[in-house]
Formats: structure tokens, sequence, C-alpha cells
């Protein structure tokens, strides 16, 4: 049996392009791949399907930093760093632009499977005493409702249950926060913007970011949405899924 | 430059796949505006997802940003909630490229590809800022141009298009850029640009001609100035390997129809289908070389990183050497190849088997009418071999589905031919089960629509209730028949599309009724409304019986005739006899010229890499039409003994499986 691998990509997804749906981005990604003529894993059976997985669906109109997906490469290939370095990048859009990559043995979880939290930034037209007095709202109450479908029965969850952090953030410190070259995400054409940061845990339920808002009171308001991070657990740690480079790796996916 | 952009992306956040308007497709660009260019805005009059693939629109975007005095960019009709926000915030139509704002551009030039988008056309116009009809628009507003096959009968939308392009737009788009660049570099006035476009072969610029009226009925349209052709000629590009495009097939970022890479492999098609429009207008044989098809196959796959390519022409299995390009364009890997337009034989699955080892898309056959009489009558010369050939080889060879399309509402049609439709597919069905356990058979009947140009224009279309009656007699021979789905266009939509495609220069009140009552998007059934059309058309008196479904006399003056497709009107008349005697007529790549008139009138002739016809037969060439209604020994009689044909040759004894 000789080993099989995964890439691994993390990448960001902002400006025009934030208005693709999933579905587009998987497409996206396996035109991508096959334009830079590298190698693919594909399904076995009457329809082969492109072996990729991606990690939790970042909704239609949201920007992050923080995306991830899994190419599987057919048994025993495996591809060089300047591969992913050079046709890639040149293969995507303006607005996804890859941040890190590593080949890593085939995982036993999906991405899906071992994510279990991800930190949002939710930028929210507003005062910062506003902000403030909706997050001392949520952190006094108790419990706060929030209604669920499920299988087309109506719920109520309990919305703190998915929250494990709620702050308020300075947009500057947030913007010196990104990796390089994407302090201008998310492109505001004017002020008066409040960053709220939120970490929201995921598994078989979880919290969408458009729900924090209107169960924070907010739902009114202009919103603009970045994924900042997805955390996976590693015994009492968290850490994130593949880590951005740092000035001692050598730079990836580096574009103009 | 000017880019709506940031105004545009907050009411993005609002609408429905706002992917269809942020552009950022592999192959498009950004052209840099300079103001001594011609700029084009190129629109397809209906949503993102169904004008992107458009590769008439694709090809004309690289040939003009290829010049170095045009710029071109492109737009398609915003769906009714962004319009809505549009109107609301003043944000005008813009193209995806750059998001400038159509105002902005010297030309706005749409693809009329069916005459439901007509209202669309208004629309789109009305969002860009300017005044729908062409007589109120100012000196500085920019020229609308309309070219596609629906401007082979320009009259109804002639008071809002400024000039209109018949024919091939490969060539043309070049000679009007140079004669905008001069124009607009001297300030020349607006009535002066469209009189110098008028002088251009192939444009007709219909405020320069009058549609004159006799009681009641058209006497013709005739020219109005000094110097402008009576009749317009059609353009024809001689040579398809010229043309090499596109050569940076747009890839969308989001999800459209045809999503694939398609290469032409001919223009033009001279099967003579009497009912196919496309077939009539747009002669003669133009083959891509082999060579050429293969390279833009395979540089197309690399570039665009699609897994999938269509062949696409009016018939691909009629393209010289059919086998040998498939095997070849198979070999380059791990690629579906689609053929749209399949020939309906036995040979041809033999084909579609081979390239579709991987992947198994449905096959889809188009008889159009379910009995021989009926086919030699449209000269769809399909025999009943042929067909039920095809069908059992594609069941033996894996599939278990396929679509057979078909028209009722034809010339001489009977009960009887339009209950054959229904028994046909049962038939299919019968066959499969011996071949794979739960066969199925969709057929997809459409009413048909008299199209100009074409040897059927002086029939009258059927009436709504008639085309429902005659859905209903192929429902009732389907019903019960397990594995039979019968699918069906809105006869309402035909009739309209009657209107539109026969009517003269008064239905265009009609259509700007429509428009303003709110009539978008006619093409989607969420939105169309029948009544709509008809108020308005009361409102205007324009009789739609009368223009839609009247049977012509020889001599009637067709709102068209002013405007050739090369055809003579006499072939024409010929050929809509030769019909009613049911009398097929073979394709003249393979016997002599009937001398239609397309070659000889422009001085081109078919480009065919093979002067023989293609195995298989090419249905009528080389075959004994006498024979057509003869059945293979495996069709299961019982089930078409009602269908069978009168005064038919039939020797079942003599026919082979």
């Amino acid at each position: 049996m000789s080993p099989s691998f995964v890439v691994r990509i993390r990448y960001a997804k902002f400006s025009k392009v934030r208005f693709l749906s999933h579905r587009d981005m998987a497409r996206l990604w396996e035109r991508a791949w096959r334009r830079a003529a590298l190698p693919l894993r594909y399904s076995l059976g009457l329809q082969p399907r492109a072996r990729l997985s991606f990690g939790l669906a970042l909704p239609t109109g949201a920007e992050s930093v923080a995306e991830y997906l899994d190419v599987h490469l057919p048994d025993g290939e495996t591809v060089g760093g300047d591969l992913l370095r050079g046709a890639l990048a040149e293969s995507l859009p303006s607005g996804v632009q890859v941040l890190a990559a590593g080949v890593l043995r085939r995982p036993s979880t999906s991405l899906q499977e071992s994510v279990t939290s991800n930190t949002w930034e939710l930028w929210i037209r507003g005062t910062p005493s506003e902000i403030d007095q909706a997050i001392g709202r949520f952190e006094a109450s108790a419990s706060v409702p929030v209604q669920r479908e499920r299988k087309g029965k109506v719920g109520v969850d309990d919305a703190k249950e998915f929250v494990s952090a709620l702050r308020r953030v300075e947009a500057d410190v947030v913007r010196r926060t990104r990796p390089d070259g994407l302090a201008h995400v998310p492109a505001l054409a004017e002020g008066g913007w409040v960053v709220l940061v939120a970490d929201l845990v995921c598994g078989s339920r979880s919290l969408r970011p458009s729900e924090l808002v209107s169960v924070l009171g907010l739902g009114d308001r202009p919103v603009r949405l970045v994924r900042s991070a997805q955390w996976t657990t590693q015994g009492s740690r968290r850490a994130e899924p593949l880590p951005l480079p740092t000035a001692a790796d050598a730079h990836v996916g580096a574009r103009a | 430059m000017s880019s709506v952009w940031e105004r545009l992306e907050p009411l993005l956040e609002r609408v429905s796949t706002p992917a269809r308007y942020i552009g950022c497709e592999l192959g498009s660009v950004r052209p840099p505006h300079d103001p001594a260019n011609v700029a084009w805005l190129l629109i397809y009059p209906d949503t993102y997802e169904i004008g992107l693939p458009n590769q008439g629109l694709q090809i004309l975007y690289e040939i003009l940003n290829e010049r170095p005095d045009a710029e071109a960019e492109r737009a398609y009709t915003p769906w009714p909630d962004l319009a809505s926000e549009m109107r609301r915030c003043g944000l005008p139509l813009f193209s995806v490229d750059t998001h400038r704002p159509a105002r902005e551009f010297d030309v706005l030039a749409f693809t009329l590809a069916a005459e439901l988008t007509y209202t669309n056309v208004l629309e789109t116009l009305d969002l860009a800022g300017l005044e729908v009809r062409s007589s109120r628009r100012a000196g500085d507003d920019p020229l609308v141009l309309a070219g596609g096959h629906c401007a082979f009968n320009p009259e109804p939308m002639a008071p809002f298009v400024d000039a209109f392009v018949l024919g091939d737009g490969e060539e043309v788009v070049g000679e009007i850029t140079e004669v905008l660049a001069a124009a607009k570099a001297e300030g020349a006035p607006r009535e002066q640009k469209l009189r110098l476009l008028a002088d251009i072969s192939g444009v007709y610029v219909p405020s320069l001609y009058r549609d004159v009226w006799e009681g009641g009925r058209l006497v013709g349209v005739f020219p109005v100035v000094e110097g402008v052709p009576d009749r317009v000629e059609k353009r024809t590009i001689a040579d398809l390997a010229e043309w090499p495009y596109p050569r940076r097939q747009l890839v969308p970022l989001t999800e459209v129809v045809h999503d694939r890479l398609n290469v032409e492999v001919f223009r033009g098609c001279t099967r003579g289908c009497r009912f196919c429009q496309a077939g009539m207008i747009t002669r003669p044989v133009r083959e891509r070389p082999a060579s050429q098809v293969l390279e833009m196959v395979t540089d197309g796959l690399a570039r665009t990183g699609h897994d999938e390519v269509a062949l696409t022409s009016l018939s691909t299995a009629d393209y010289s050497g059919i086998e040998g390009v498939v095997s070849e364009v198979v070999g380059c890997g791990n690629v579906t190849v689609s053929l749209p337009s399949l020939r309906v034989d036995a040979f041809t699955v033999g084909i579609a088997s081979e390239i579709q080892r991987a992947r198994r898309t449905g096959l889809t056959f188009a008889p159009e009418a379910g009995t021989w009489r009926l086919r030699r009558v449209i000269n769809k010369l399909i025999t009943n071999e042929d067909l039920f050939g095809a069908v059992e080889a594609a069941f033996s060879q894996g599939w278990r589905r396929m679509k057979l399309y078909f028209l009722v509402g034809l010339p001489t049609e009977t009960d009887e031919d339009t209950r054959a439709i229904g028994e046909l597919a049962a038939a299919c069905v019968e066959i499969g089960r011996r071949y794979v356990r739960s066969p199925s058979v969709t057929v997809s009947v459409g009413g048909f629509v008299p199209k100009p140009h074409t040897p059927f224009q002086w029939f009258g279309q059927n009436t709504v209730g008639e085309l429902r009656r005659k859905l209903s007699l192929v429902r009732d021979a389907a019903r019960g028949r397990r594995g039979v789905e019968v699918k069906w266009h809105d006869p309402e939509a035909t009739l309209v599309e009657g209107l539109l495609s026969r009517g003269d220069r008064r239905v265009a009140d009609v259509i700007e009724d429509v428009w303003r009552a709110g009539g978008v998007f006619q093409e989607w059934s969420e939105y169309f409304r029948l009544d709509r059309w008809e108020a308005a058309a009361a409102r205007h008196a324009v009789s739609i019986d009368e223009i839609v479904h009247r049977h012509r006399p020889e001599e009637e003056v067709f709102p068209w005739d002013h405007i050739s497709a090369g055809l003579h009107r006499d072939f024409l008349w010929q050929d809509w006899r030769d019909a009613l005697c049911e009398v097929g007529l073979p394709d003249c790549r393979w016997t002599p010229c009937y001398d239609c008139g397309a070659c000889t009138g422009y001085g081109v002739e078919h480009v065919v890499a093979s002067t023989t016809p293609p195995a298989g037969g090419s249905q009528g060439t080389g075959q004994d039409l006498t024979r057509g209604e003869e059945l293979p020994a495996s069709v299961p009689v019982r089930i078409l003994a009602k269908a069978s044909i009168r005064g038919g040759a039939g020797d079942r004894e003599g026919a082979e499986g």
C-alpha cells in the first residue's frame, strides 16, 4: 500500500468574490487545480468525482482569512511547495488567495469533523457604546433563546451555549492581526463601523453569525462578516488546522 | 475610470444570486478606457446564467478587445429584485467587467436569440437611463445595436433599436468600429452616424425605412432616404478557420447553463429541415479544420480546467471525420465529450458510446414528428429504421434514459401523427426493457412556431386551444405506459413567440405596453402572463389572430421581405409546395445544388473536408426514401400498428432487425 496524501490549503476569500456560494467555491477550486495541472484523486464508480473536502461552509457574502480545503492526491503522489505557489496562485481569481499549504498524510477525520470552533468578526454599523450595551445584555442574561427549525419542527436553543467568547475590539487592532497584505479586509467605504469578535463553537449544532447578530438585537444594521480563524481541539488546547507560516517559513502564495 | 461597484455592493447583500453581478470570470478583461476608442457594451437580455455562455457574445467580446480602437465589456439584465433596488437608489445599468455605467459606452449591442427576451431589451435600456424609443434619444446617448437570429425579422423591435446587424458578426463589428471611431473623432451628430452605418453591408437602420400600408395590408418596408439598399443582405464569413474564437472562453465562477468548454465545429446547416430557421439563415456549411478543432479543445481544456467539452454545431454528427476527432478528443485525458445535436441513427449512438465510457450524460434525439409521412413534410428524413436502430443501440450500450423532442402543430399534421408521438415513446420503452431494468423515455413536446425565412413562413400557427388538444392526445397515447414521461412547453408562450417572430412594426407598441405593465423576463414561467399581451394587442388594435394563425397566400408581402438571408423566395415557396406533397429533399452538401441563393448570392460555398455523406447515412442522402416507414423486426409492432402510415410502401417481411 503506498501512502496517500492530502494537500491542506489555507486561503483567504475577500472583495467581490465574497458573493460566491460554497458550491461555487468547490467548483472554482476543482477547476483551478486542473488548470494548474496538479495531481488529483477521483472517487471510484460510474461518476468519478474529484476528491476535495472543505471545512464548514462560509456564508455567501462573508469574507475570510481562514478558509481550509483538503485536496486528495492519488496514492503515492505528492506535490512540491513551488507547484502550489506558482501555478495554483495564477489559476485563482482575484480575491481568492492561498495563505499556507502543506502536504500531510491523509487525515483520519475530515476538516468538517475536526473543526470545533470559529472566530468571527462582526463589523457592525454603530457606536462603541451601543455594541458594549448589547454585549452586556447578552452576558447578563441567564439564557438567550434562539428559534431553530429542525426537520420542519420549530425548536428553541440557548444561544449562550454556542458563544464561548464575545468582545469588542478596535478596528485597527483587528486589521493589524491580518495575514500579510490583507489589512484592507473588509474594505469599507465609510467610517462608523465597530468590530465585535465572537468565538462560536460548532459541532452537531451551531449558531450562525447572523443568528448571533439578531439575538444581540442588532439585526437591522448593516453587518460585514469575516471569519478570522477556525480551531481544532488538541487535548486541552486549541490549534489551527494549518497555522500561517511565520516570517521564518518560506512565504507561500504571495501575490501582487 | 468610473465604477458603480461601491454603490452596488450594499445592494448585493439583499438580492438572490449576487454572484451574477460581480464579473471576475477567468478570461474576462478590464479594458483600459480610452475616450478615443469605440466602447461597446455587449448585452444579453436575460439572466447572467443564461447569457454568459452565449458563444456569439463571447466571440465579439474577444474580437473587439483585440482591436486597438475598441473596448468591449458585458452586461446582462438584472433580475427584478436588483432592478427595483437600482431604481430606488438611482443606480444605472453597469458592465460586469469594470462596473462602468452603461451610458459611458458608445454602443449598447444586444444579442437577440429568443423573441421572448424583447421586453427585457426595453427593461435594460431603461435601467441604462436611455429612452426606449430611438426617436427620443439625445445626440450623446449610446447607439443601440442588435444582432442574432431574431434580427432576421427586425420590425417588431424597429422603433427601439438604432441599427440591426444581420448574420455573422465577426467581420462587421470591425467595420462598425471604424466608422464610429471616425465619426466620434469628428463629433458627428447621431443622425449622421446612423446614415454612415447604413452604408455597411449587413447593417439595417430602421429609422431610414418606412412601413407602407394599404387597406390594412402591408405593401412593404421602403427606404425613405437616397442611397440605402432596398434589401439589406446578411453577412457571411467565408471560412471559419480564420476565426478560431473564442480563444479564451469565459469560465464563470457561479453556476450557468452549458457550463463546459464549447468548440464550434461548423457553422451553418443544409439538412434543410423546413421548420428550422437556424438552418435556413446560416447557410452554407463552413467546417472548422479538424486540426484547429483539436487545438481549440486541448488549449481550452488546459486553460479553463473544464472536464467537459461540447462540439457544437447545428448537427455535429455530420462533421467530416467526426469519429477521428472525437477519439482524439477522448485521448486528451479525463474529459467528457458531449454532442448537443445528435443525428438519429445507430452510428451516432456508436460514437456517443465511444466517447462516454466514463460518464454517461443523457441521450437526446429530435425526431420532431411521430410518423415518417410527417417527417417527410418537415424534411427531417429520419426513417423508422434510423430511429429504432438508434434507440436500440442506445439501450443495448447501457443508456437507461433518453429524451425525444417533438413538435406539434406542424403543417398537415393529423391526430394520427400526434398520437404516434406517445406510441413511439412507448415502443422505445418496450425496446429498452429487453436491455435494462427500468428504461425511461422523456418526451418533450413544443408547439411549432412558423419562422421568417423558412418554407413554413406561409403557414398559420396552431391556436393555443389546438396545441392544448394535441398535447392531451400525446398524453393520452402515453398514459399508463410505464417509463414514458411527457413534458411540454406552455402553448401560451408559443403564441407570443409567434406574434413576436412574424409581427410587423405595429407590434412594437404591444411590446412597449407589456414592458410598462411590468412584463419582464417573459421566458420565465413565473413572470410570463398572456393576459398582458392580449390586453396590449387589443389596445393597439393589433390582431394576434391575423399575425399568428392566418395562412398566407403566395404573393403576401412579409414584414421581413426587405431583409435577406440570401434565400430566393421562389426556392422557399417551392420547398413549401414540396412539403405539402410530402417530398423530401436531400442535403446539398452531398447532392447537387438546389440554388437556394445562400451561396451564389454571396460568392461563398460549402467548406467541408469530405464531400461524401457521413457513415451511417446522412438522412435522405443515398437512402431509399420509399422504405422510410419500414420497421426493424425488433420493434414491438403491436404497439405501432395504429401508428403505421397510410399509403406507404411498407414491406415488413424484408425489414432487417
